[in-house]
């Protein structure tokens, strides 16, 4: 099978050496499609779809298929596309080939990335949006995406907010703040997660440890494991690595724009 | 006794003084701080306890003994980085609360016991979903 860029009812791409194919069945839904192509991606023709999913409509249903498995329908078709990007993010951070994704948030700051590895629930989106409303640049709320030089690329998808109910709202980050668009060296690693109540505690972790709190969220860990411990090695030579819990996300933005490495004692 | 330490099935690296040790067949991560890492380099063959000992108190300035080392080898074989089963030659395994007692008069306290930091590499779903993402303290036996 192969899908050129203009096949009719199909979008083509490649997102980080992994070729991708989505159809649709008209035209408009073909371009709303367009929302769910992964940040980063080159829109380009592709020979062999490695991941294809497909959006249809049969009356006032929308499901979704992938290859000819049907994995999701409804009548809503925003919240379709929603659990769309999903999937199709997280397949490609698990296939990517050109770079490294860790489960985390980033946001820029003095020149550097702030990296927050941290798994669902664990508070990452509103912590990086209180970050980006006191000044920092936004990169992402879902995965830090390095490269071999320990470098990270922006991955600025629209960012998920839960609401109190649980159901996730998409809010553009331009609305809030900066969106980076130049890769940056890792400078400050934060293992956090958000603890009711809780008040900021960041405790300096060694390098092995930065390594292995990014490694635990890093999604290729067990298909690429050389790779990712040379590249998270990297990101742990030069960032500075803490961990802790926190409680509210916006009591927490100071302190950690303002964290002093200099201010800690663990050997290095 | 001279201690060897497993090479087979392993990806290593250094991050400053820590080697980051990763256990294919075991899908396990390991980080070994400064004085483990040390021991586990030496572990050759050829080095015996007492010697292995010597160089601690070499490259660390203190005052190290062989307590030290049987302490550091346990923690390396209970993670599978040792060739065979060590530290049982001996018959017991040092307990934190044993080195303690033994190095405290002589100053390898101060700069840290041996430690070993392990976690299970995560599947793509569990990097990806519900979980605890800080790194475990080793803390006391």
């Amino acid at each position: 099978m192969s899908c050129g860029v203009t096949a009719p009812g199909a979008i083509c791409f490649e997102a980080y050496g992994v070729p991708i194919e989505l159809r649709a069945s008209d035209a408009e839904l073909l371009d709303a499609l367009l929302r769910v192509v992964t940040p980063g991606a080159s829109m380009s023709a592709v020979a062999s779809p490695e991941i294809g999913y497909s959006l249809f409509a049969a009356g006032e249903h929308y499901a979704i298929s992938r290859g000819v498995r049907r994995v999701a329908q409804g009548t809503n078709v925003e919240e379709l596309l929603d659990l769309l990007e999903s999937e199709l993010h997280f397949e490609v951070a698990v296939a990517a080939r050109t770079r490294l994704f860790v489960h985390a948030g980033v946001v820029g700051w003095n020149g550097g990335a702030i990296v927050l590895p941290g798994r669902t629930h664990a508070g990452k989106s509103s912590l990086v949006a209180a970050l980006v409303r006191a000044g920092a640049t936004y990169y992402s709320d879902e995965y830090a995406v390095l490269d071999d030089d320990g470098f990270v690329h922006p991955f600025a998808r629209a960012l998920g907010m839960r609401d109190k109910t649980g159901r996730t709202n998409r809010v553009d980050p331009r609305t809030i703040g900066r969106v980076g668009d130049a890769p940056l060296p890792v400078t400050r690693v934060i293992a956090t997660r958000h603890v009711a109540g809780g008040a900021w505690r960041a405790v300096p972790m060694s390098r092995g440890e930065t390594v292995l709190a990014l490694f635990d969220n890093t999604l290729a860990a067990r298909s690429r494991p050389a790779d990712a411990l040379r590249i998270l090695s990297v990101v742990a030579r030069h960032a500075d690595g803490f961990r802790g819990e926190r409680g509210d996300a916006a009591a927490a933005v100071e302190q950690i724009l303002t964290l002093d490495p200099s201010d800690q004692s663990i050997p290095r | 006794m001279y201690p060897r330490a497993r090479q087979h099935g392993l990806l290593v690296d250094r991050v400053g003084d820590e080697t980051i040790v990763f256990d294919v067949e075991r899908k396990e991560a390991h980080s070994l701080n400064r004085i483990a890492s040390i021991v586990w380099q030496h572990s050759d063959g050829a080095h015996s306890l007492s010697e292995i000992a010597s160089v601690l108190t070499r490259e660390l300035d203190v005052q190290a003994n062989e307590s030290i080392v049987l302490y550091a080898l346990d923690k390396l074989s209970s993670v599978h980085l040792l060739e065979g089963d060590e530290t049982t030659e001996l018959g017991h395994s040092t307990t934190r609360r044993d080195v303690m007692k033994r190095v405290a008069a002589v100053g390898v306290a101060a700069i840290g016991l041996p430690a070993v930091l392990t976690m299970t590499a995560p599947t793509p779903a569990m990097a990806a979903s519900g979980g605890d993402t800080l790194p475990v303290d080793p803390g006391p036996d």
